[in-house]
């Protein structure tokens, strides 16, 4: 019982008012606690995300091995989070060539790697006059087979290429890896479509939901039409023929003021109301009242 | 007269399907016929763009991406535009990501903004770096304000930090002359002001999603944020602004775009209208009877 509820509980009060102070004091050993205080964090943030990854696995290996509803789901979780650590740590391809010798069939060489790295045929000769030998090729292979096929068509033009690969850490952003390929082929299609489909259900929404049903209803669907019509180049073309003294009736000009003082004044009140909740919640950690961290009510 | 009505009353239970198709069609006939509709920069708009560009000429700024490929279509013109001015005016430009997904996203902006000519002469590591991605959210914008070298040991391209030029002169974050976040939620630009711009005086702006415009304007409002490019729209008003001042000569993507959300959002009030109409003539029916 020491162990788990005293000691963490002295953890978090030593910590929080060290960090505390060292906010008021600029002088060592306080002066660098920053950096340490944040190095630390990058570690047991690391170990967090190990955890994640078993709690992952736990709950949603057990909704497919007791096949309950929705356990597909589950397996796509699964082997989604497989197959991307597979490429993540163990293979990942990215193999591409750098140039040695140009040859002397350069207009030729120009013209293959125009084709290869759909670079326009300016660029490309542009790129390779001013740099020359030691330039990379600027595509990437997922395979060796793959590259060596370059290789060889260029190889028969006369060029001299050696074959390289990206360095682990380099795959993990450049395009012919097989992460990248996840993450443009596979997560991209997939948030972009979810948030895409937004679009179509605040639409439907809206025209079931936003009813004139009493004043603030209606303030607020007056606020709402002349933000999305004016927050858009329509709102500006439909009022521009109105005369000087009406102005301040131009669409784009009613809604900016709208965002910069209603709602801005909305805001600050809801994020002065955070931040006192913040440092009240802190107090709370600090001082050891607050115990949701370790799992008590 | 009472048809008028009952059609009026059968509009409330309309078909969804019905709704999803003409926001589809709206979407989409815009994109591919262009109305060209003219672009007005807003004054939050402005107030970033005049911050950027009158930095002085050797200033260097940080770019942090902290947006995936959700927000892309509204964040990622803004980020191309944003890049582009930096190096533009000739600014030295360090780039970091929040998030995971930022690193592909601040790549595909570099190798946009590069593919011009006017750029071919920029260097890695000398006019540009980038840091790529460190877990641990607001912490790392704290880290870097003592030191980068504790938080990065090596780039995105797995160069130590310390043979890179351009780091020899950005030993922590309050070397920087700008801070921009190109931010789509947490951690983003609010992080940035709290742990970085504020305590250290550094000025700071943001792109953001339209949808988190709300959170910020107190920051533009106090001052503490040099404006915000707000969502689409607010990318749109900055590559009208790159074009006004000579620096881009073409509508970008987000200038296109502004079309098809144009009448979205035109179809969407109609809907509105349509469906509050519905609504008082099915009342008046209820309390005739």
């Amino acid at each position: 019982m020491f162990l788990k509820r005293q000691v963490p509980l002295a953890i978090v009060f030593i910590v929080g008012v060290i960090m505390l102070l060292s906010w008021f004091i600029p002088h060592e050993p306080f002066a660098n606690l920053e950096i340490h205080a944040t190095q630390w964090f990058d570690i047991i943030a690391s170990f967090a995300m190990i955890l994640g990854a078993l709690n992952l696995l736990k709950l949603q290996g057990r909704k497919v091995i007791r096949r309950q509803k929705g356990w597909i789901y589950s397996l796509a979780a699964v082997l989604g989070f497989f197959v991307t650590l597979t490429f993540g740590f163990f293979f990942k391809g990215g193999y591409y060539l750098e140039v040695k010798d140009v040859g002397v069939n350069t207009e030729a060489f120009y013209q293959t790697v125009s084709e290869v790295t759909h670079t326009e045929l300016d660029v490309v000769r542009r790129s390779f006059a001013d740099v020359g030998e030691g330039k990379v090729i600027n595509r990437n292979y997922y395979t060796h087979a793959g590259v060596l096929k370059l290789q060889n068509t260029l190889s028969s033009l006369g060029t001299v290429v050696e074959v390289n690969e990206l360095q682990w850490g380099q795959h993990l952003q450049e395009r012919g890896t097989f992460y990248s390929w996840i993450f443009y082929s596979i997560f991209t299609p997939l948030t972009s479509t979810m948030f895409a489909l937004l679009a179509f259900f605040v639409a439907s929404a809206s025209y079931r939901a936003f009813k004139i049903r009493n004043t603030e209803a209606t303030i607020l669907l007056a606020a709402g039409i002349i933000i999305m019509i004016g927050r858009v180049p329509l709102g500006a073309y439909l009022t521009s023929w109105l005369p000087s003294w009406l102005q301040w009736l131009h669409l784009p000009r009613l809604q900016e003021w709208i965002y910069q003082y209603p709602n801005a004044a909305g805001a600050r009140a809801i994020m002065i109301g955070i931040g006192l909740g913040i440092v009240g919640t802190s107090l709370r950690v600090i001082l050891g009242i607050e115990k949701s961290f370790m799992g008590e009510k | 007269m009472s048809k008028f009505n009952s059609i009026l009353q059968k509009l409330d239970s309309l078909d969804r399907r019905i709704i999803f198709l003409i926001i589809g069609l709206v979407v989409l006939l815009p994109l591919l016929i262009p109305l060209n509709l003219p672009v007005e920069a807003t004054g939050l708009t402005r107030d970033a763009f005049e911050a950027i560009h009158h930095l002085p000429d050797d200033a260097t700024v940080l770019m942090s991406f902290e947006y995936g490929p959700s927000t892309k279509p509204e964040i990622h013109p803004m980020a191309v535009s944003v890049l582009r001015h930096f190096m533009s005016r000739g600014y030295k430009v360090v780039i970091m990501c929040l998030w995971p997904d930022g690193l592909f996203m601040a790549r595909e902006a570099i190798d946009e903004v590069l593919r011009d000519e006017k750029f071919s002469n920029l260097v890695y590591g000398v006019d540009y770096v980038n840091l790529g991605y460190r877990p641990g959210n607001e912490a790392v914008i704290k880290g870097i304000t003592k030191s980068f070298a504790a938080n990065y040991t090596v780039d995105s391209r797995q160069t130590d930090i310390m043979d890179i030029p351009l780091m020899n002169d950005v030993r922590t974050v309050a070397d920087v002359d700008f801070i921009f976040s190109l931010s789509a939620g947490y951690p983003g630009a609010i992080e940035w002001v709290l742990y970085a711009s504020d305590p250290l005086q550094i000025p700071v702006s943001s792109g953001n999603a339209s949808i988190q415009v709300n959170q910020l304007l107190p920051y533009v409002k106090s001052g503490q944020m040099q404006g915000v490019i707000a969502g689409m729209p607010g990318a749109a008003e900055y590559e009208a602004l790159m074009e006004e001042y000579g620096l881009w000569p073409t509508r970008g993507q987000a200038a296109k775009s502004m079309d098809a959300q144009s009448i979205a959002h035109l179809v969407i009030v109609l809907f509105i209208i349509l469906g509050n109409i519905s609504y008082f003539a099915k009342r008046k029916s209820q309390k005739k009877y």
